[in-house]
């Protein structure tokens, strides 16, 4: 086997396939471990909650380089090499079915080649940009010291995470969103909480604006519609183009339930479309892997898929949203609650919603939302009764611990009507 | 002393009572309402509410004092007043229950503060206390909704003594020096930690081998580990034999030889139900039992439900609510889904927050069944890594293998409670273990790692 990408799902794919007793080679163009230990997921949940407890950049700072070993790879690259993986460092390609060159050497595979290439920071085409000292996520890992001013460019997860972090530890931020509303995937409710909890932590929250043009002379200038932003740094979070190398004008890889791309070819991660989270790339590798080892499924299953955006309220949510259920033809019934009218909510005076989505004629959650303190933690349950399809009737019967945040789901479901 | 003929006679007014007697009175129903203290019960007044106000209290002093290690330099000043404050304002109405007594006349029930007795089968005598007597004769019935009070050891001398229970705890100003808490299940371990965290000497005496009890012992270790490193004495497996108190001071002899002295004494060592003065023998009932039995209607007797801590299925506010729903259906005749308690979950408010559903693994084994565990320790997973000071805690999920799927669980961490809210919903609807594996866990969340201890089962 070639392994192509070792972020989290190849590094998984890698592992387990030699652990099995097949011979691989995993190549990597950059650190084994991908973004999410490096640049990603871990970094940014350091800084949020360092954040979290209301002081302190350099302090993050230090417990990120500790994390990472100062962005090396050993504590990634010794475990898949102990399992008998070969490393190849260095720019892989496809060069046909089964064969991968690195460098000038092809590597053919027996078996085939798993992709994980995943994402790398998208930089949107605007004036003057290119060339500057802006920003993405793997910038921001690196800085030592809180901003003084920042603008993030995008309201998405990444950039409303950070943004939070940012203001919290000290800086000035600015946050410029294209789109009329931030969270774009996510629930307009949920937008609303966090763009009101973004906005008491200082946060100018703009919507609905364009970049026309931006210059740098030791500091950012930003020309929008109607007027300028001017900051110390610039933050791009406007979302993540595929490592696909030749092969870019595909917006993703498409791959059966059993993660196979075409022949001797298996997907999985970012490039697949369907998610780019770790915990998807993890899973699909766990499919790819039984897949090759002509073991039995279940294959590849995206009905409950979660994510969590970890600004303060949590944004916990699993499935579909009431939109994407309402265009894929469901019969839609909605519930919600209020966390500051659930008596939890009220005790902590936090902030947040809880939003189910049922199909009426299944009887069972198609998806829901929670935005909470732990909202990602929340939402387990909801993730566990979207996965097993458990009727809403069954749900209901439930005993819900008193006085939990959990506990508004209770409320969420008692609301659901058509 | 006057004769009415009602429809439902409510007595006590915790949270069940109160829900179920507003329910029927909003479903046209003839009720009325009889609570001997405050209408809510303990759980707003003196129970639930106050005490997570003090623990969201407490849980902020912690999180200041481990900003050092995750952010920077940060202190903090604890003052109680903020939490009195809070209590007596935002949560207590200064106890004074005028609103709770206005939501439910206003749905229509007729509300007494005073003593009711049962007078046979659906009659209920109310005593108010200016001695006025009303006797109701019921077309539905009455139900029993008296709650638990602070049950006080039999300790000699202790009685004499100005032991404060649960109720003192939620109206202190200000606090002691020091402080025995006596007993180390949920209540005494949150208060506890809440008083010592505000710089309270702090001492727990438990008679039993370990802290929480009805938890996983894994989970009371972890407990008592955190107490100690936060300078809480813990002495488990002793016996308080006499309490006495003088010059402002209390000492407390214990069987290990150890005399304890304390500016104060929480007692916090259980509850002992209030049926013993409520006429329960003159419907064929034992005043004297610890609980008033019912079936999966939450029918007592003829005429007759009870609801809430004195059914004994577990003294918590959701389990009274629970019930009351139920015991309302079947007094308004609809039908609909009867009580079942496979999947009672239960959190002590500690930190960290421990969340138990269902069964435990020695219950398990002791109903017979083929167990399989397994278990993982929070701050092993991504997220308890990443959030450091104040991440450890740990998952522990019980299987019976014969059916594959779980019949208990427990989530102890930051947001242990919330966590648990998967597990109960898997305990609850019997989801097979292998569609649990089967799941996508959102990384990098605390409710990953229960994949982790699925995976450990064995």
């Amino acid at each position: 086997m070639v392994v192509l990408g070792l972020g989290p799902g190849g590094e998984h794919a890698a592992r387990k396939l030699a652990e099995a007793g097949l011979q691989v080679v995993g190549v990597e163009r950059e650190l084994v471990g991908g973004e999410c230990p490096f640049w990603g997921c871990t970094p940014s949940k350091l800084l949020v909650h360092s954040a979290h407890a209301h002081q302190g950049w350099p302090r993050a700072a230090a417990r990120i380089r500790e994390a990472n070993h100062d962005w090396t790879d050993d504590q990634h690259a010794g475990p898949l090499e102990e399992a008998g993986v070969r490393i190849v460092r260095g720019e892989g390609r496809l060069v046909g079915p089964g064969r991968v060159e690195v460098d000038g050497t092809t590597y053919d595979a027996r078996l085939g080649v798993v992709l994980d290439t995943g994402t790398a920071p998208a930089v949107p085409p605007i004036d003057g940009l290119a060339g500057t000292p802006y920003w993405t996520n793997r910038e921001v890992m690196k800085q030592t010291e809180a901003p003084k001013s920042l603008v993030v460019l995008g309201g998405g997860p990444i950039g409303c995470e950070l943004a939070q972090a940012a203001a919290r530890l000290g800086s000035r931020v600015t946050l410029l969103e294209t789109a009329d509303r931030i969270l774009g995937p996510e629930e307009p409710e949920a937008a609303e909480v966090v763009e009101a909890a973004l906005r008491r932590v200082g946060v100018d929250v703009r919507t609905g604006v364009e970049v026309a043009r931006v210059d740098h002379d030791g500091s950012f200038t930003l020309t929008l519609d109607d007027g300028t932003v001017t900051a110390a740094h610039l933050l791009i979070a406007t979302g993540r183009e595929l490592n696909l190398g030749g092969l870019d004008d595909t917006d993703h890889v498409e791959t059966d339930e059993r993660m196979r791309a075409g022949e001797k070819l298996w997907a999985v991660g970012d490039i697949t479309g369907h998610g780019a989270f770790t915990h998807v790339s993890i899973y699909q590798a766990q499919v790819a892997v039984r897949d090759l080892l002509g073991e039995d499924g279940p294959w590849a299953d995206y009905r409950a898929v979660s994510r969590v955006t970890f600004t303060d309220p949590e944004v916990g949510s699993v499935g579909l949203t009431e939109k994407a259920a309402r265009e894929a033809g469901v019969r839609v019934a909605v519930g919600h609650a209020q966390i500051p009218k659930a008596s939890r909510g009220w005790i902590d005076e936090a902030d947040g919603v809880v939003k189910v989505v049922a199909d009426a004629d299944r009887g069972v959650l198609v998806g829901g939302t929670v935005v909470s303190p732990y909202g990602g933690e929340v939402v387990g349950l909801l993730s566990a009764a979207v996965h097993a399809e458990i009727p809403v009737a069954t749900l209901r019967g439930m005993h819900f611990a008193y006085p939990t945040f959990h506990r508004a789901i209770a409320a969420a479901l008692g609301d659901l009507a058509g | 002393m006057s004769e009415h003929e009602v429809d439902l006679v409510v007595i006590g007014a915790g949270p069940g009572g109160e829900a179920l007697g507003s329910g029927a009175a909003k479903a046209g129903l003839e009720v009325v309402v009889v609570d001997r203290h405050l209408v809510g019960g303990e759980c707003p007044y003196y129970g639930c509410i106050p005490t997570k106000m003090m623990v969201r209290g407490a849980d902020a002093v912690a999180e200041v004092r481990r900003a050092a290690e995750v952010a920077g330099e940060a202190t903090i000043v604890p003052a109680w007043s903020v939490v009195a404050r809070r209590i007596d304002e935002q949560a207590t109405t200064g106890w004074d229950d005028t609103i709770a007594v206005d939501r439910l006349r206003d749905a229509g029930a007729t509300v007494h503060h005073g003593i009711a007795r049962l007078d046979g089968v659906g009659r209920v005598n109310v005593e108010e206390p200016d001695g006025t007597v009303h006797t109701y004769t019921t077309r539905r019935g009455a139900v029993i909704n008296t709650g638990t009070r602070p049950a006080v050891p039999p300790v000699d001398g202790l009685a004499d003594t100005p032991y404060w229970t649960n109720r003192d705890a939620v109206q202190l100003t200000e606090l002691p020096g020091s402080l025995v808490v006596v007993g180390g299940g949920p209540i005494g371990c949150e208060m506890a930690q809440v008083f010592s965290r505000f710089g309270v000497r702090v001492t727990v005496v438990q008679h039993g081998p370990r802290l929480i009890p009805a938890n996983e012992p894994e989970a009371a270790t972890l407990l008592a580990d955190t107490f100690a490193q936060e300078g809480i004495r813990v002495l488990t497996d002793v016996e308080l034999q006499s309490a006495a108190y003088a010059d402002g001071a209390f000492t407390l002899g214990l069987d290990t030889g150890e005399t304890l002295t304390a500016d104060k004494v929480l007692v916090a060592a259980g509850r002992t139900p209030n049926l013993d003065d409520l006429g329960l023998e003159t419907v064929g009932l034992d005043p004297s039992a610890r609980t008033v039995s019912v079936d999966e209607w939450l029918r007592a007797g003829e005429k007759l439900w009870a609801i809430g801590d004195v059914t004994g299925k577990g003294a918590f506010t959701h389990v009274s609510m629970y019930q009351s729903a139920i015991a309302l259906r079947d007094i308004l005749d609809q039908g609909g889904a009867s009580a079942t308690y496979h999947a009672l979950p239960h959190v002590t408010f500690t930190d960290p927050e421990v969340g138990g559903v269902g069964m435990t693994e020695q219950q398990a084994r002791d109903a017979g069944l083929t167990v399989r565990v397994g278990s993982t320790q929070l701050e092993s997973s991504s997220r308890g890594f990443t959030h450091g000071s104040g991440g450890h805690g740990l998952i522990k999920v019980v299987e019976d293998a014969d059916r594959g799927v779980l019949v208990g669980a427990t989530a102890m961490g930051p947001a242990g409670g919330e966590i648990l809210g998967f597990l109960a919903v898997a305990v609850h609807a019997e989801v097979p273990v292998d569609t649990l594996r089967n799941m996508i866990y959102a990384y990098p969340t605390f409710h990953r790692a229960i994949e982790s201890a699925l995976a450990d089962l064995s």
